[in-house]
């Protein structure tokens, strides 16, 4: 299933919510894999003190990218509402990347 | 003294992003041609940069002093995802094209300045409700 995204000529827009959905993905995984079997197992909190800020900033602004392609016509609004529904799941944007993003045009690939 | 130090990041932070949000408001057309957007591409990148760094100098300086428990950062929150918001929707704008409805346009605008009254009064005065 591809869902179709409206690719425009500059794709920095695309890249960026890129970086920030890795960003969203890897904190969070480290964030449940890590941190808190630290917390809960052997005790240890400074972990999820630490990394629970950095995930929370790193979804917003995962969820502002969203919001910001999506009145920009790069994504449609289906596409946007998976996205965002990817940020719930471990590993979700890395699965969801390559069937919603549309791939930026570049000079040569019009 | 790292705390004094990233509230000086985040209020020259909030200067350049409030800078950035009436720029891009001016530079919004509500008639046409429309705006061309790589004549805004430094400024938007400039604009959400500093957004970005709002928010995390802010994020940490709440839970530093521990004051995500309060009413009035939690109000204030609400006005800077809409001031964040008005951001997107502005740079979602520029970036194709879009000529905007007028009354749109100064909807905008107020809400901007409200939005920024509102942050100051909860900032300075820190009213706690109830």
């Amino acid at each position: 299933m591809t869902i179709p995204g409206k690719p425009g000529p500059a794709g920095n827009d695309l890249r960026r919510l890129n970086l920030l959905g890795m960003s969203e993905s890897l904190t969070l995984v480290v964030l449940l894999f890590v941190a808190v079997p630290l917390k809960h197992v052997f005790g240890e909190a400074w972990a999820v003190r630490g990394l629970g800020p950095i995930h929370g900033l790193a979804f917003l602004m995962y969820l502002w990218a969203i919001f910001q392609n999506t009145v920009s016509g790069l994504l449609t609004k289906r596409a946007a509402v998976l996205l965002a529904a990817a940020a719930f799941i471990p590993f979700g944007f890395l699965f969801a990347r390559r069937r919603i993003i549309p791939k930026p045009r570049s000079a040569g690939n019009p | 003294m790292p705390y004094l130090l990233i509230k000086s990041v985040h209020v020259g932070a909030v200067m350049i992003f409030v800078g950035g949000l009436f720029s891009h408001h001016s530079a919004l057309r509500v008639n046409g041609p429309p705006v061309d957007p790589d004549e805004f591409h430094f400024s938007r990148t400039v604009t959400t940069a500093a957004m970005f760094t709002v928010w995390g100098a802010g994020i940490w300086m709440a839970s530093s002093a521990g004051w995500f428990p309060f009413f009035w950062l939690q109000l204030k929150f609400v006005f800077v995802a809409l001031l964040s918001g008005i951001h997107g929707a502005q740079t979602g704008w520029i970036r194709r094209g879009k000529v905007v409805d007028r009354r749109i346009k100064a909807s905008l605008f107020w809400l901007i300045i409200i939005s920024l009254i509102a942050i100051s009064c909860l900032v300075i005065l820190k009213p706690r409700f109830g």
